[in-house]
């Protein structure tokens, strides 16, 4: 396992407690079951699943096969077990085995690409989302906004920081940004780096994704921005994440097995 | 690549189970421990009553945590003279025991990665603190398996003394097939001649989840089993266990394969699934019928396979008892050890450990030559520091 999984072998509990945060409950969660859409009869890869509570979600919605993928063993003892418990015919790997290859029709990867350390990890994970998705499937993504705020305190209201290495400089390319929970007093934290839009667009399409579409987060529910909490809305001006939409080109798979 | 270290102190301080979060405990509870899952320990409480938990919290959450109790104060498994193998020392004195009552395996629910030992280390120290508070002579936790044992007692200061061994079995993709195939041709004969005398008598087996189970027929032949080997508790007190699992929600977890002959039952085994591993708990049986018809080795060791093998499960565990039959039938055994800690000035002679874990060693390589797991190859290489 990577160091950068290992990092969240202790953040189960608090990974699943943050689907209540108002920002994840209200926006992120909704923007990204909206990007997904009818997930009726689908078969979804949930890659960097955590706790699956959106592994949850998506069998709940109709989803036919959720398998939950996350190589940090603290977050997916926790995804198994409540799995077990709930009977909820969920499946949940630390490895992608060769058998999985072309077998979904989506992808999710919700905060993954941060966590990518460097250029050679970024594209390793492009191309294994790319493997597993069968010709014409999608990838949606959730990853750091190439314009995030990059003021360390900016986000505090809603429940985390994001303390760049060098602050001189946040948008550059692998730059090394501290997630610092603060929800609930201190928390914790993990670092994740900084990947431009020209740098993900890269290894994306090198990975075979074509049609990228770049979609802001909203509240879907929430018929008027008003109607959003104070700091939801001054998130909006300002969001940290953006969801990221490929899909896998035809004749990918044969030229890449 | 480095890390910050986390800013908030890990600090443990006596709990009530009902007060943890399920989902968080059980997170740190690997497959082969389910007897230290949180369902398991609340079905204890049902029956038993509530005990004190040491739980160490992160600043993110949960990060390690134990049930307590103490021990038995006569003679048997959990008689802390009778772990320690005539070691010298203050074993007739009271001592805190870690783990669920009773436990025949116990690991410490915890975190994985790189604040483990850190969070050991703290459960360690609340335990030795609860213990000092309270007088025990010390503390320990019996039934661990010997590398858990050695991490817990390197980062308390602790004796690993060697006091047990548990069966498991490996289940192939195959099942029992596999298995018989894997097996000596004398154990092959073995194996095939009691199944078919199972089936020659008219035997046939039923899977059944067991929430569905009738907890009164359960009780009775599980308790006849029991009174057959010594066992005093009545079927009223068998009857409270089930009930308390049932109210805790360990039924979940639970299959049963029944016996049954012309449609009557004649016996029963009792497993838990849990994650990957699928735990034998109790084998009751019908006496009052003369049959003789393996059906103990079928229920407990045969059917199984097969049961595991098609759920995708890796592994049979099949605790402490009669190793030989579950070695014969294709069982690995584990070595198991006690971890102690005294308080004060107790002293316990690490060269009497020694010469018991090695005694210990040799008892099972000349008992189960070509049956040891892997983890035997740990206690050879072990030497605990010298006094």
């Amino acid at each position: 396992m990577s160091d950068n999984a290992a990092q969240f072998d202790e953040f189960a509990s608090l990974h699943e407690n943050m689907a209540q945060w108002p920002l994840r409950k209200y926006i992120e969660v909704p923007s990204v079951l909206e990007a997904i859409g009818d997930v009726d009869g689908l078969s979804i890869l949930d890659f960097g699943c955590g706790t699956g509570a959106i592994s949850r979600m998506l069998k709940q919605r109709g989803a036919r096969c959720v398998v939950g993928y996350d190589p940090a063993p603290g977050m997916l003892n926790y995804a198994r077990r409540r799995a077990e418990k709930e009977a909820s015919d969920l499946s949940f790997i630390a490895h992608l085995s060769a058998s999985m290859t072309a077998q979904f029709d989506v992808v999710l990867a919700s905060y993954v690409l941060p966590y990518a350390a460097n250029k050679t990890e970024l594209d390793s994970m492009c191309g294994e989302m790319a493997g597993l998705l069968r010709p014409g499937g999608r990838l949606v993504s959730l990853s750091t906004h190439p314009s995030y705020n990059p003021h360390s305190n900016h986000y505090e209201a809603c429940g985390f920081r994001l303390v760049v290495d060098d602050p001189e400089n946040p948008y550059l390319e692998g730059r090394r940004i501290r997630i610092e929970f603060c929800k609930n007093g201190e928390q914790g934290g993990v670092f994740a780096w900084h990947w431009p839009a020209p740098s993900l667009e890269r290894a994306l399409g090198q990975a075979g994704f074509r049609s990228l579409k770049w979609r802001e987060l909203g509240a879907p529910a929430y018929s008027h921005i008003e109607q959003l909490p104070k700091e939801l809305r001054a998130y909006l001006q300002s969001p940290h994440a953006i969801i990221i939409e490929g899909v896998l080109a035809r004749g990918h798979a044969e030229q890449n097995p | 690549m480095t890390f910050l270290p986390f800013r908030t102190e890990l600090s443990g301080v006596p709990h009530a189970l009902c007060g943890l979060n399920e989902h968080d405990w059980d997170a740190l509870v690997s497959d082969n421990n389910f007897y230290n899952s949180y369902r398991w320990l609340r079905a204890l409480e049902n029956s038993f009553g509530t005990t004190d938990v040491l739980a160490v919290h992160g600043p993110a959450g949960l990060v390690a945590a134990c049930t307590l109790w103490e021990g038995s104060q006569s003679a048997g498994m959990f008689f802390l003279p009778d772990c320690m193998g005539g070691i010298p020392g203050p074993w007739q004195q009271t001592f805190l025991w870690l783990g669920g009552r009773r436990n025949t395996h116990n690991e410490i629910p915890c975190v994985q990665g790189r604040r483990r030992r850190e969070a050991l280390t703290a459960l360690g120290r609340s335990a030795l603190y609860y213990a000092q508070e309270r007088r025990y002579a010390g503390f320990v936790m019996p039934y661990m398996p010997y590398q858990a044992a050695v991490e817990f007692a390197g980062v308390i200061g602790g004796a690993v003394v060697l006091h047990s061994a548990e069966a498991s079995l490996e289940v192939p993709d195959t099942g029992l097939p596999g298995m018989i195939a894997h097996s000596s041709a004398h154990n092959r004969n073995q194996s095939k001649s009691e199944i078919s005398a199972f089936q020659r008598t008219g035997g046939k087996i039923e899977w059944l989840p067991a929430e569905e189970l009738d907890d009164s027929i359960a009780a009775d032949l599980i308790t006849q089993n029991r009174s057959r080997y010594g066992n005093a508790d009545d079927r009223d007190w068998m009857q409270r266990i089930l009930a308390g699992q049932r109210k805790a929600g360990v039924s979940h977890f639970g299959a049963v394969a029944i016996s049954k002959r012309n449609n009557e039952i004649t016996g029963m085994a009792v497993f838990y699934r849990f994650g990957t591993a699928l735990h034998l708990r109790y084998f009751g049986a019908d006496y009052n019928l003369d049959l003789n018809d393996y059906r103990y080795f079928v229920l407990c060791y045969y059917e199984p396979l097969d049961y595991a093998a098609a759920r995708g499960l890796k592994t049979l565990r099949l605790s402490t008892s009669a190793l030989r039959a579950k070695v014969n039938r294709g069982a690995k055994i584990e070595p198991q050890a006690i971890v102690v800690k005294c308080i004060g000035e107790q002293h316990i002679s690490r060269s009497e450990i020694e010469r018991h874990n090695r005694c210990t060693l040799r008892h099972y390589q000349d008992q189960f030559p070509g049956h040891l797991s892997r983890d035997w190859e740990f206690v050879e290489a072990h030497r605990d520091p010298p006094d």
